[in-house]
């Protein structure tokens, strides 16, 4: 018995030293080696594209940064950019490979290019959970729709509108230009000082020569299914008054015209997009003259207004997004949220987006040249038409220009020029 | 088995297991903490050797980025090299066909757009001697200069001169952008700016590294990109004394910081930086796992050393068994010669003052005749009987030692009590022990006529003075002689 009990005294023993090494080994087993696999948070890269100038570039990287902390770093935006030179052929070949950013900025032109393709642009109206469309009105939201289809989201309207150094004109003794006429007189006398009173882009050329065809003529230069109707004679009368305008020093070369330009006083009025009002008028402003933002141009005896309107840029997601409620997302942060409104001002033109102006109302930022400008295109929204994206063809105003230099500089016969313009345009 | 736990082996079993017990924790200890700080260490210096040399391929690999945008860039910058009518173009020429001047800048206008059409460049273009430009240069940089110098800038910026190209940071003019010039003819220079925020790409620094930073310094030293916009521009040397010339070795400076540089194809240097508690913030976690092991294995050693010590020292263990065998009659049970004489010695050396002390000889009379007539298995059974017997009667406190055939030593100590009562009471155990062996033997071996002789011997300890085992024995035994020869069965006191 005594035996049995030493025995059962003995097992205990080895039971207390067995379950407390278990205990050290499963202890020291748990410290040492960790089992659980390594877990990576995954974060979400969409690209987003635009051109634009310095500010442009600096303000929406600035604001990606905000929209990838607000999403804590779960969303990376991948930023393409680049200046408004060559960009239209860039979008072409994001478009044509298939390769388009998840998210773009787009001209109004483009929309109805790339919409009808297979990989075109997201349906909008499929995201409208994320987007708070109900910032615009349906009018407003008309601008980007086909079919049904909301393609694109207009960020403000813009139009072609005249800024002009109204303390050379005054020192002349001049009124600020109402008329082509005007035009012409403030030429006879800056000329001599070698100041144009105007000056301008080869785009902007091409609409404003369409707008005088139009007042002149009084007939619509894009047939309702879109293309073009300009006839020889419609081309030839434009390239007479180009002409007329470089001959009569009304108009900078359009090689020699810069930001610049008008801001040194070189040239003494400038036409621009109302969402570059600030970018030409600023440092005008800043160079020590009062800037003012004038009428559209008429003609005494026009039988039609000619000047027309648009969406400024748009936003489109691509159809080929891997991501489209990543890329709603940061559709609705550059439409509607408060930070980029503050961000971006007027820089892209007045918003149009509720939200968005509200912010900017909040901290008076609805202002500058671009608030004069829009208040402008509000005084005339009546007669404007909507500017048809074919005459924002690049094919169509840089065919034009590079065309119409080789009447200008005498180079060629009107008739040839004419021709060579028509085979370029059409 | 009643064991008496003051013999010399039991105090040297005794000490011989303590100090096991001690050699042993002391050997776990040291072993156990020198191979934990070992171990910890050698981790450590791992750890640092895999964290910097981590760092060092995540800055090489950063350069390689560098080196592969900055490439990208010269490259866009020399396919304006392709075709004469671009590189060949000079915008100062006086007395050009204004028609022919506004083609060739148109072609040249278009190629520019062409080649850098995927990139994302600030600036690009070309700029002529007479300050006019084509292609796309910034509002920013055609402001750098509004009353001319702008050409004259840019060429004094061609620092490579191999190459008729250089690459800048100008913080004060332009705080955002960093500049590409290469010499397109005499009176031309290329143009490419862009924003350093796009190195952004090229520094992929380590998540898993949280408080890392990288820089790019040019050659003058000026801080071209940071994360953090604060330093950029300020001079790298004020930032961080002593920067190294290399990257083959890490710097640690003021213990808070790994920094570590890299050299870009443009002579630029990349720079690493990571706080050092951050790196190795998990050294604290191993020093402190290793000191939870260290006090575990501590405890598992203490447990196991106390096991091993209740296996070894407890009644009935191991060493216990070896005590009964080295001090104890494996025939009766009682203590053998020799640690009879080490404990009685020690008893009698070690008594307080006054103590009594009986030496007893006990020795049975006729045990050979047990032996010859019934043989000596009878004769060991006769002697274990005996023992229980002198257990019996002689009291709990009766040492008892086998001196060797049937000759037993007896010894008992009184402390308190007065002589006289001693001499009785022992008289009256022996006379007990005499009877009761009397009565146990007389009829079973009757032939034999066995009986038990005792001599004994009362000493006192006095003045300190420390009694011996012979002489008390001897006296004893001179006792038993007396005993003997008296005609046996008998007891006698040992008189002076």
């Amino acid at each position: 018995m005594a035996d049995m009990r030493y025995m059962g005294k003995m097992k205990n023993k080895y039971r207390g030293i067995s379950i407390c090494l278990i205990v050290c080994l499963i202890f020291l087993s748990g410290c040492s080696g960790n089992s659980k696999p390594v877990v990576y948070e995954s974060t979400t890269e969409i690209s987003y594209s635009w051109w634009g100038n310095d500010d442009r570039h600096r303000y929406t990287l600035q604001a990606l940064d905000i929209f990838t902390e607000q999403n804590q770093g779960q969303i990376e935006v991948q930023a393409n950019y680049g200046s408004w030179g060559g960009y239209e052929n860039k979008m072409h070949i994001y478009m044509r490979s298939h390769n388009a950013p998840d998210v773009m900025q787009i001209n109004y032109a483009w929309l109805s290019e790339y919409a009808d393709e297979e990989n075109g642009f997201y349906n909008l109206y499929d995201l409208k959970d994320i987007i708070h469309l109900e910032n615009y009105t349906p009018e407003e939201l008309a601008y980007g729709e086909m079919d049904g289809k909301l393609y694109a989201v207009p960020i403000s309207f813009n139009t072609p509108m005249f800024y002009y150094n109204k303390t050379i004109y005054a020192s002349y003794g001049l009124e600020i230009p109402k008329t082509w006429d005007d035009l012409f007189a403030a030429a006879k006398v800056m000329s001599r000082d070698g100041i144009y009173p105007l000056g301008t882009t080869k785009k902007q050329l091409f609409l404003m020569l369409v707008a005088y065809l139009e007042q002149i003529k009084g007939k619509e230069s894009v047939k309702a299914d879109g293309s073009l109707q300009l006839t020889k004679a419609d081309i030839a009368f434009m390239l007479d008054f180009y002409k007329r305008l470089i001959d009569e020093d009304v108009l900078m070369p359009i090689d020699s015209f810069d930001r610049n330009a008008f801001s040194t006083g070189k040239a003494a009025g400038t036409l621009a997009w109302i969402s570059d009002a600030a970018n030409y008028c600023t440092p005008l402003e800043e160079n020590g003259a009062e800037v003012i933002v004038g009428d559209y141009l008429q003609d005494a005896a026009a039988r039609k207004f000619g000047w027309c309107v648009k969406p400024a840029t748009m936003y489109a997601i691509s159809a080929t997004t891997e991501y489209p409620e990543e890329a709603a997302k940061l559709l609705e942060f550059l439409l509607n949220s408060r930070d980029m409104a503050q961000l971006q001002g007027t820089e892209k033109g007045i918003p149009i987006s509720d939200a968005a102006k509200a912010a900017l109302q909040e901290t008076q930022k609805l202002s500058g040249y671009e608030k004069q400008a829009d208040d402008m295109r509000e005084n005339y929204a009546d007669r404007l038409e909507i500017l048809q994206p074919v005459l924002e063809n690049e094919s169509v105003y840089d065919g034009f220009k590079v065309n119409a230099d080789y009447y200008i500089y005498d180079k060629l016969s009107e008739d040839e020029v004419v021709e060579k313009l028509y085979e370029a345009i059409y | 088995m009643p064991f008496n736990n003051n013999t010399k082996t039991d105090i040297q079993i005794r000490r011989f297991t303590f100090r096991i017990v001690i050699v042993f924790l002391l050997a776990i200890t040291v072993a156990t903490g020198t191979i934990t700080l070992i171990l910890t260490r050698k981790s450590s210096q791992e750890m640092k050797s895999k964290v910097v040399n981590l760092i060092q391929a995540n800055t090489q690999l950063q350069i390689s980025n560098l080196n592969q945008y900055l490439g990208r860039i010269e490259d866009t910058a020399a396919l304006l090299f392709s075709d004469d009518i671009y590189c060949e173009y000079d915008a100062t020429k006086e007395g050009q066909d204004a028609f022919e001047k506004i083609q060739q800048e148109t072609a040249i206008e278009k190629r520019l757009q062409d080649i850098n059409i995927l990139q994302n460049f600030s600036d690009f273009g070309i700029v002529y001697a007479d300050d006019s430009s084509l292609g796309s240069i910034s509002n920013t940089t055609l402001e750098l200069f509004p009353d001319g110098g702008l050409y004259a800038y840019l060429e004094g910026h061609i620092t490579d001169e191999r190459k008729e190209s250089g690459w800048f940071f100008d913080y004060e003019r332009c705080y955002d952008r960093l500049y590409y010039v290469k010499r397109l003819n005499e009176h031309a220079i290329i143009v490419a700016a862009f924003y350093s925020r796009e190195l952004s790409q090229s520094f992929t620094d380590m998540e898993d590294v949280p408080g890392m930073q990288s820089y790019l310094v040019d050659s003058a030293h000026s801080i071209v990109y940071a994360e953090s916009g604060e330093i950029l521009g300020r001079n790298a040397e004020e930032v961080w004394n002593d920067l190294p010339d290399g990257y083959s070795n890490y710097w640690i400076i003021g213990d808070k910081e790994v920094v570590v540089v890299g050299t870009c194809k443009n002579d630029w240097q990349v720079i690493c930086v990571a706080p050092e508690n951050v790196l190795f913030a998990e050294q604290l976690g191993i020093t402190r796992f290793a000191i939870i092991v260290y006090i575990i294995m501590l405890v598992v050693a203490m447990t196991a050393a106390g096991i091993l010590y209740s296996q070894v020292a407890v009644k009935d263990g191991v060493l216990s068994q070896i005590r009964q065998k080295a001090d104890y009659d494996q025939l009766t049970n009682v203590l053998n010669k020799q640690s009879f004489r080490d404990l009685v010695d020690t008893k009698l050396a070690h008594a307080g003052e006054g103590t009594k002390h009986i030496c007893m000889m006990l020795d049975m009379d006729n045990f050979k005749l047990v032996n010859d007539t019934y043989g000596h298995q009878e004769g060991d059974k006769f002697l274990k009987k005996s023992v229980v017997i002198f257990r019996e009667t002689l009291g709990t406190q009766a040492i008892i030692g086998r001196m060797g055939g049937d000759e037993f030593a007896v010894y008992i100590p009184f402390e308190h009590e007065e002589e006289t009562v001693i001499r009785e009471e022992v008289a009256r155990r022996l006379d007990a022990l005499l009877d009761a062996f009397h009565k146990q033997f007389d009829t079973h071996y009757e032939s034999c006529k066995v009986s038990l002789s005792a001599g004994i011997c009362l000493r006192i300890t006095v003045d300190g003075i420390k009694l011996g085992f012979e002489e008390s024995y001897q006296m004893a035994d001179r006792a038993l002689y007396v005993s003997k020869e008296n005609g046996k069965h008998q007891y006698n006191w040992y008189e002076d």
